[in-house]
């Protein structure tokens, strides 16, 4: 046992309990701890898998992001860290049910297609396997990018742009789909302008 | 720009105005606006403008021919658009737009009573209020213009008859113009009318010369007539059926019938309408086809000229009505040219054509200044003494009634010319050419003494015209009557100017030598032997004595009889003629009216009766009982509707609400729902995938 | 590769229980991110692993598995995740707005 499959075992390990936990916490707050772990974790995995580069967006974007927009939108929507929001008996059995089912099939899948893909040996000129390469992955997958590194000669510049495109659309969506309305059924006793000053400040930091 | 150029525009130019004047109710609601006239007229003296322009341009005898559209060409008949160009079309474009603007500008003046929105129309004995149709009137006109330059410029006969439609449909419009009075109504439809009978002629000629030599432009139609290409039977076909059109067109013998009634239209129409351009429509297309034209043709034009000369002219004598004198007169008139024509005098009727287009527009727009000033009285009975009222329209008829009875000062030379008015020429003319023609034709001799006396009794009816409205004791009609304004009085005294001096020189001036550039060659015929020039220089002598001799006596008889120094009144001088059964005869026109009416417009109307009587017996009977049938059977689909269709379209509406209430209640609305059944189908989907494919 | 795509197995399942099962909206978010990043970890192991992108006889160090399609795969899916959040949240901000509570149970006007 390497050491690589050592820290594979924890990242692993890790991923699926705070996986596991946000499914199992009642509270938000909890969740969002799990969550961040899990992540965590994933972005360790990653790193494992020789992609440095896909490991730190994770960090970046998700762990310090996304995560972080989660939880505003938990103060945000005021729903109470430690109210709790019961669903019935009957819908947890089924649903623990699905689950065992899903993971089942899963579970089953997955080891059946790693048995199929053992891992391609990669050989260097004298057909000796060359093991836990390690190479530099940042440079390559900017020509990668760019289609100039490759052999195939066809870049991802096209998909790039459009979710460049995508992302600043989405973004102006998101503002405008949150900006601060007249509540509708505002309860008499507080004015609806220091609702929407709230709001609309709450909003401006999220942006 | 080139002379076809030039002329295109020039015919195209009024239709702005048309259209400015027919939409001047939306773009200048106001009633006393004269917007839409002021563009009428621009637009008319810019198409005088380019026709002169044209005028002076056009270099040379040849005829310039020339395709705008072609309709259709099948089976070797081609019919198209084109232009024809030569010195009569030049000098009939100069002449249309010349005299149509002297008539739109003095129109301006005379319809200004209609620039109200209570018109006040004392026709009636009730007195009838509507609003004034001045932009109207404007609007009819240009487009009357343009259909008439479009006639005069066409190429070949189909474009003709295209422009000589759209000139009737006009003339229609411009004399129903006060459409409230039956009077109007019914002379627009009889001049419809009559002028359909011979429009019917024309399309036969038509029909008949296209099919003989594929198309009708003029100059195929010459060559061919004159390389005798065409049969005898098509040439005569097609002359007489052009003949029928123009003698309709210009109210000759026995068509006439429409044109005195024409006049219930406004003055400034009579004017340019029903006596300078579209009645001279007619004797242009008879000239235009002369080349084309048979011996038997020219002959039959001669003798309906010279018929319908002396027809006109009798009535004119009894005419009490001032308008109803002049329209007699225009007949006469153009008997005169027709003849000319017939005679091989090409030149002296169209020569006659200008010269009275210029003299009979001047009358008539007197003879407006005149009614607008004694309040639409027009009977000369009621008229007289107006000499002193109105000094400037009295001088510009008496000019127009010295050159329409051909009066000259013989002997007496002025710049070297014989002292005397357009007229003169014209007609000296059209003598010469009716003697020389009965000289070398003893048997036509007709031909020359009929409109020699017409000549004669045109100077007398003319004298007493001026005499009964001008000279004498003041008639119950003209108490407050003064001039007119200046607006009518300038084209009155243009279109003087030219009547006197248009023809200045004769048949050796300016006028006649440009319009007999593209002159025709007189053809030799079976029937007759044409006169040579020679023959016709010769006779002009003789000629021009007998007729200042004829007129010189009409004139004096005329004078005598209604003279400035008679004082009685002037119903007292006509009261005497009037019980006499044959005067009564003459003045409704030879009776024609009433021939027709027995002849044609009650059998007509008989038929029509007898075809309305079958109509509601027989085909209202067959019409009633399709449709009790068609109610029936619709009774009867209704109930297979009710009962059938509605059922199986309700039966359908119940599957389907019950079907949506079925699945409605699964669409919960709750998103944890929906996101365990998809992962409960993932599972399934998995499931069955392992079974499926493990098996 | 196995234990990888278990990993990814394992968070998937729990990303979905977490959507089915959560009332609050921003729960369901969480399930989301769970479900997406389970996605991303399979895409990389795929690159790493999988079937290579050239014959292994020419391929040399950075040539390997699927390449790195698998790789910038990934790097969308993160990318795309941000929006998606960015606009759910958006979404739950309206809801809250309308409704005063982020209950997904309440969001059930579309009811048949």
């Amino acid at each position: 046992m390497t050491g690589a499959d050592a820290l594979f075992g924890v990242f692993a390990a890790l991923a699926c309990g705070g996986a596991l936990g946000v499914a199992a916490f009642r509270s938000v707050a909890r969740m969002a701890f799990s969550l961040v772990v899990c992540l965590s974790a994933v972005a360790g995995l990653f790193f494992l898998l020789n992609a440095p580069m896909v490991g730190a967006t994770q960090l970046i974007v998700y762990v310090g992001g996304t995560v972080v927009l989660l939880i505003f939108g938990v103060m945000l929507t005021d729903a109470g860290v430690g109210r709790r929001m019961k669903i019935g008996l009957l819908e947890t059995i089924s649903m623990t049910f699905i689950a065992i089912g899903l993971a089942a099939a899963l579970g089953w899948t997955a080891v059946g297609l790693g048995r199929a893909i053992p891992g391609a040996p990669v050989l260097d000129e004298e057909g000796v396997e060359i093991v836990a390469a390690t190479p530099d992955t940042l440079r390559p997958i900017g020509l990668k990018f760019l289609g100039l590194g490759g052999e195939s000669g066809v870049g991802f510049l096209l998909p790039f742009e459009i979710i460049s495109v995508h992302l600043l659309v989405v973004l102006i969506g998101a503002a405008y789909l949150a900006r601060a309305k007249r509540r509708v059924d505002a309860t008499p006793e507080t004015p609806p302008e220091a609702t929407r000053e709230t709001a609309s400040d709450g909003l401006g930091e999220q942006a | 720009m080139s002379v076809p150029a030039l002329l295109i525009a020039a015919t195209f130019l009024p239709l702005v105005g048309a259209l400015a004047g027919l939409t001047a109710r939306w773009w200048r609601p106001r009633k006393d606006d004269r917007a839409a006239g002021f563009v009428a007229s621009a637009c008319i003296l810019g198409s005088f403008g380019l026709a002169l322009t044209a005028a002076l341009r056009w270099d040379g005898p040849e005829p310039i021919a020339g395709s705008w559209y072609e309709i259709f060409s099948l089976a070797g008949v081609t019919l198209e658009l084109g232009h024809h160009i030569d010195s009569l079309t030049l000098t009939m474009f100069c002449l249309v737009s010349l005299v149509a603007s002297c008539v739109c500008v003095f129109a301006l003046g005379y319809l200004s009573d209609e620039l109200t929105h209570e018109h006040r129309d004392h026709s009636f004995e009730e007195e009838l209020v509507r609003p004034g149709r001045f932009h109207l009137f404007f609007g009819y006109l240009c487009l009357f213009v343009t259909a008439m330059l479009l006639l005069v410029i066409g190429g070949n006969l189909f474009h003709v008859f295209v422009g000589w439609e759209l000139v009737g449909a006009c003339s229609y419009l411009l004399i129903g113009f006060y459409y409230e009075r039956p009077i109007a109504g019914a002379a627009a439809t009889k001049a419809f009318v009559v002028n359909r009978i011979g429009d019917a002629g024309f399309l036969i000629g038509l029909a008949a010369l296209l099919a003989a030599n594929g198309d009708v432009r003029f100059v195929s139609l010459f060559e061919a007539a004159g390389a005798g290409e065409l049969s005898r039977t098509a040439l005569l076909i097609g002359g007489f059926g052009v003949l029928a059109g123009c003698v309709g067109k210009s109210a000759q013998f026995p068509l006439q019938v429409w044109l005195p009634d024409a006049m219930a239209g406004p003055t400034p129409v009579s004017a340019l309408v029903h006596s300078a351009t579209m009645v001279a429509g007619g004797v242009y297309l008879i000239g235009r086809m002369t080349p084309a034209l048979p011996g038997e043709v020219l002959l039959t034009v001669a003798y309906l000229g010279c018929a319908t000369a002396l027809i006109g002219a009798a009535p004119a004598l009894f005419q009490t009505d001032l308008k109803g004198i002049l329209a007699y007169s225009s007949i006469s008139q153009l008997g005169y040219m027709m003849l000319a024509l017939g005679v091989t005098g090409w030149g002296a009727g169209l020569f006659h054509l200008v010269t009275h287009a210029f003299f009979k527009s001047l009358m008539f727009l007197c003879a407006g200044s005149v009614i607008v000033a004694c309040h639409h009285a027009q009977d000369v009975t009621k008229l007289g003494g107006l000499m002193r009222k109105m000094p400037v329209t009295a001088g510009a008829m008496l000019v127009g009634v010295i050159a329409i009875s051909g009066l000259a000062i013989p002997g007496v030379t002025l710049f070297g010319e014989a002292l005397s008015f357009s007229g003169f020429h014209s007609k000296d003319a059209i003598l010469s050419h009716a003697l020389a023609f009965t000289e070398a034709n003893p048997a036509h001799a007709i031909l020359f003494w009929v409109p020699l006396v017409t000549a004669g009794l045109t100077a007398l009816y003319m004298v007493r015209l001026w005499g009964l409205t001008f000279a004498g004791t003041p008639g119950s009609a003209t108490k407050g009557a003064h001039e007119s304004p200046a607006v009518m009085l300038a084209p009155i005294l243009i279109l003087a100017g030219l009547a006197a001096f248009c023809a200045i020189g004769g048949d050796g001036g300016p006028l006649y030598g440009f319009l007999t550039r593209t002159a025709p060659e007189v053809g030799t015929f079976a029937l007759f032997e044409s006169p040579t020039e020679a023959a016709v220089d010769e006779a002009h002598h003789h000629a021009e004595m007998m007729g200042l001799i004829a007129a010189g006596l009409g004139a004096a008889a005329g004078l005598a009889l209604f003279g400035p120094w008679r004082r009685a009144p002037g119903h007292a001088r006509a009261e005497g003629l009037k019980d006499a059964a044959v005067v009564r005869w003459l003045r409704s026109g030879w009776g024609f009216d009433a021939v027709y009416r027995a002849l044609a417009v009650r059998p007509t109307l008989l038929a029509g009766e007898v075809a309305a009587l079958t109509d509601r017996s027989a085909l209202d009977g067959a019409v009633h009982g399709t449709a009790t049938l068609a109610r029936r059977v619709a009774r009867f689909e209704r109930s297979v509707d009710e009962r059938l269709v509605d059922g199986v379209v309700r039966g359908v509406g119940r599957l389907a609400r019950g079907f949506g209430r079925l699945f409605g209640a699964t669409q919960s609305g709750g998103l944890r729902q929906y996101v365990a059944a998809l992962a409960a189908c993932a599972v399934g989907l998995a499931v069955l995938a392992v079974v499926l494919l493990a098996g | 590769m196995t234990g990888y795509l278990i990993v990814s197995a394992v968070l998937l399942t729990c990303g979905v229980v977490c959507m089915a099962s959560k009332r609050n909206a921003v729960g369901v978010l969480m399930g989301v991110e769970l479900v997406l990043n389970a996605a991303s970890v399979n895409f990389v192991a795929a690159a790493e692993f999988g079937p290579p992108a050239v014959p292994v006889q020419v391929a040399t160090a950075d040539a390997i598995g699927v390449g790195l399609d698998g790789q910038i795969a990934a790097l969308f899916v993160i990318v795309l995740a941000a929006a998606e959040a960015a606009v759910a949240l958006a979404i739950v901000l309206a809801f809250f707005n309308q409704h005063g509570t982020a209950d997904v149970d309440a969001a059930s006007e579309l009811r048949g």
